[in-house]
């Protein structure tokens, strides 16, 4: 019943958006906007429907037999949905379809809607033609489902995913923004303020999807830790770094009319390096740690669909050339200032991208397979980063398009982080992390004086002050917990001492092992405590054997001690010993509270339109 | 031929385009030929024999887990990484091992060479699969003949 419902509402959908091209909406619908209702809606009702089929686990779909299992929680059958390659492209059509028909309330313009359509219709096509999530099978009562894979089978898969997948395509409404403005040469504000709107959104969910993924690779064993420069990682940040370029740009476009074909043309590659990005990690062109469809005809499709989008935006790019108006501002302006960030900003994501698809390029022309790894990125890309790091403390303050005399007070504050710096390197003799200080000490320095001056300001200032901030305590954090992090081993035998002495002068206990059995899985779990000043941390990692495939995972437990934690792993569990992998993290949970302030920041800037 | 008659102001523009182009590539192009080392730093097991030992570069090595080698002792896992070419490396890895490496099957690992040709992993990778499939049920599948895999 599903699969043929499913289908059919497809079809029908290309039937309907084939007759708004033809120009018959006003026809046969009385208006256009009531057949905009139908193609959005028929958009996104499929989703709903597998998710109803993955609930109730109807196993005449093909798509739950392979990806859910009979005894799996609710909430892991409903998430398997996205589990699969089809499954997310369906998840991605919903989204097109639920962005459109979102904004269908604040702008009922025919031709832009017109190209979200066209759009959506490309993916459309896509999935019934090369990944169809609605296949029918029969006579398959006797089967259980293949579960999903178990080591997605985390409360972050329930919202990485779509949170990601969210933050891509809220870009689409400024690619069809600025295409619609570059195409109809109508540069008035109110699109651009839907822009940053919109922009602001797909920031939102973004930035919050990049640090569950990242906290999820942190907590899962082999998958690099919180950030690894994987092709995955590395593609969702580029639209981020370009978006980032957006609203700062868009900012100059709306207040002083500035920069404005610098804003359309940074919106259009957003939104392609989103899609594209997609592309090389569903193709398999790129090997990257996560693993996604393997057949050349999904690439393909999604070929023509980059393809398409590219055309487009050239096309535009021609056209906006001509179109240069002039932008006049002085040299110490906050315009300037801006459009520096934007380049630096625009020059790390080409550095990501240059990294991520060089392997297939060196490939494809000379025929060797190299690739290119974390040495490369924190060498190049930090270096393109420092530099908007410092900016960031002083360009806030600047005022727009006026040539300030130059402020004496840079220079303190400059000569005061090199201070602080210099301090943290004698007290801690580590030089990476005395640079990062030197880097992030002006902003929050800044921070500090501009907090004090400038109390009573609206929320605008306090979100791009706290996204300021955030990111220096960001950078803090990560060089730290990277470069102070200490890892022992401890390993238990049957006759031993249950009790050993850790490095820091800690002890380290076995206190039980524990043989659990859930609905779908088998748990082994070693309870072991650390006494610190006769407070006791309790950590209880795991090795989970899964139902049907009998596959284990290695569980890892982990223990907050402030912003420290404890990070333990069973290395080996035999009959007569276990071996625990115990790692000390420092200030990492700084490091995610920083990146939940920077969330949190943008989420603010949000609600002050409203 | 319209571009030729456009003003000097968008003359102007494009050159200042061209400009950023040029700053552009031209960071790249250092950028690239300063890490030329580190681009080829995946290797396979019989080229890290090859190579010079004293070497300190953090290299990624790929390959087969050489079956009955994988072991642990004093608090590390020990194993031996193969590839087609006949080559075999010795490994060292002092972490908690991810759940999907087995003998005879991929691996990646990351790390230094350290002495007696023993390499000293950091990382070690895991690859997780959406397509994973335990044989079992795809047995399963192909006997009810709605098996549509390879």
């Amino acid at each position: 019943m599903i699969p043929l419902l499913g289908n059919l509402i497809f079809y029908f959908t290309l039937f309907f958006i084939i007759i708004f091209y033809l120009g018959w909406g006003k026809k046969i619908f009385l208006q256009d906007q009531i057949l905009l209702h139908f193609i959005y809606l028929g958009g996104i009702v499929p989703f709903l429907l597998l998710v109803m089929g993955f609930a109730i686990s109807d196993f005449s779909i093909l798509n739950v037999i392979q990806n859910s299992y009979i005894d799996d929680p609710l909430f892991y059958k409903i998430t398997s949905v996205w589990g699969s390659h089809e499954g997310s492209i369906l998840l991605w059509i919903f989204l097109i379809n639920l962005f459109g028909f979102i904004f269908l309330r604040s702008n009922n313009d025919l031709q832009i809607h017109k190209q979200i359509i066209f759009i959506s219709s490309l993916f459309i096509l896509y999935l019934l033609l090369s990944s169809n999530p609605f296949v029918y099978v029969e006579g398959s009562s006797k089967i259980d489902g293949l579960g999903l894979n178990p080591i997605l089978q985390h409360v972050l898969f329930i919202i990485h995913p779509p949170t990601l997948f969210l933050g891509y395509i809220a870009l689409i409404i400024p690619f069809v923004l600025a295409s619609h403005i570059l195409a109809t040469k109508d540069f008035s504000k109110k699109f651009f303020k839907q822009m940053l709107f919109w922009s602001k959104i797909s920031w939102f969910f973004l930035t919050f999807g990049i640090v569950l993924g990242s906290y999820w690779a942190y907590s899962e064993l082999g998958w690099g830790g919180w950030w690894f420069w994987d092709p995955v990682e590395n593609i969702s940040l580029i639209p981020w770094l370009l978006n980032t370029a957006l609203i700062h740009s868009l900012q100059v476009s709306i207040k002083n009319d500035q920069l404005k074909l610098w804003s359309l043309n940074l919106a259009l590659y957003s939104f392609i390096s989103a899609v594209f990005g997609t592309f090389l990690v569903r193709s398999n062109l790129i090997v990257s740690v996560h693993s996604f469809a393997t057949d050349p005809l999904r690439g393909l499709f999604l070929v023509v669909i980059i393809g398409y989008l590219f055309l487009v935006t050239i096309r535009l790019n021609i056209k906006s050339i001509v179109h240069f108006n002039q932008d006049t501002f002085s040299l110490v302006s906050k315009e300037s200032f801006l459009l520096l960030n934007n380049i630096f900003f625009i020059a790390a994501a080409l550095t990501v991208f240059i990294g991520t698809v060089y392997p297939l390029f060196s490939e494809l022309f000379f025929q060797s397979s190299v690739s290119v790894g974390a040495p490369y990125y924190n060498f190049a890309f930090n270096m393109l980063m420092a530099p908007i790091i410092l900016l960031m403390a002083f360009a806030p303050q600047i005022s727009w398009n006026k040539n300030e005399n130059r402020n004496n007070k840079i220079w303190i504050t400059i000569m005061a982080a090199g201070c602080i710096s210099m301090l943290t390197f004698f007290y801690f003799s580590n030089f990476y992390f005395a640079i990062a200080i030197f880097i992030a000490a002006p902003i929050i320095i800044q921070s500090v004086i501009v907090i004090f001056k400038k109390f009573n300001k609206d929320l605008r200032f306090y979100s791009q002050w706290l996204a300021h901030l955030s990111i220096a305590i960001f950078i803090i954090a990560a060089v730290f917990t990277e470069q102070f992090d200490q890892e022992e081993n401890f390993i238990f035998e049957k006759e031993g001492k249950s009790e050993l002495l850790m490095n820091n002068g800690n002890t380290l206990i076995l206190k039980n092992i524990k043989d659990t059995l859930f609905s779908n899985y088998q748990e082994i779990l070693v309870e072991v405590s650390i006494i610190n000043h006769q407070q006791e941390y309790i950590l209880t990692p795991s090795k989970n054997i899964y139902q049907p495939s009998g596959q284990i995972t290695n569980e890892v437990s982990t223990v907050n001690q402030w912003l420290n934690q404890y990070y333990a792993t069973i290395s080996t569990i035999e009959s007569d010993r276990v071996a625990i992998n115990l790692v000390y993290k420092p200030l990492i949970n700084l490091l995610w509270i920083s990146s939940i302030l920077l969330v949190f920041s943008i989420f603010l800037s949000i609600i002050k339109r409203r | 031929m319209r571009i030729i008659t456009l003003n000097r102001q968008i003359k102007k523009r494009f050159i200042f385009l061209c400009i950023i182009f040029f700053c552009f590539s031209f960071s790249i192009y250092l950028i690239s030929y300063a890490l030329k080392d580190q681009i080829a730093y995946f290797v396979s097991p019989t080229e890290l024999q090859k190579m010079d030992p004293d070497s300190s570069r953090y290299l990624r090595v790929g390959g087969l887990v050489k079956p009955k080698t994988l072991k642990f002792l004093n608090d590390k896992w020990n194993f031996e990484i193969e590839d087609e070419d006949g080559g075999s490396i010795k490994v060292e890895f002092s972490k908690s091992l991810p759940s999907l490496v087995e003998e005879d099957k991929g691996i990646i690992v990351e790390g230094y060479m350290g002495k007696n040709s023993i390499f000293l992993a950091e990382i070690v990778l895991a690859k997780h699969d959406e397509n994973y499939m335990p044989q079992s049920a795809i047995d399963k599948m192909k006997n009810e003949g709605i098996w549509r895999g390879d």
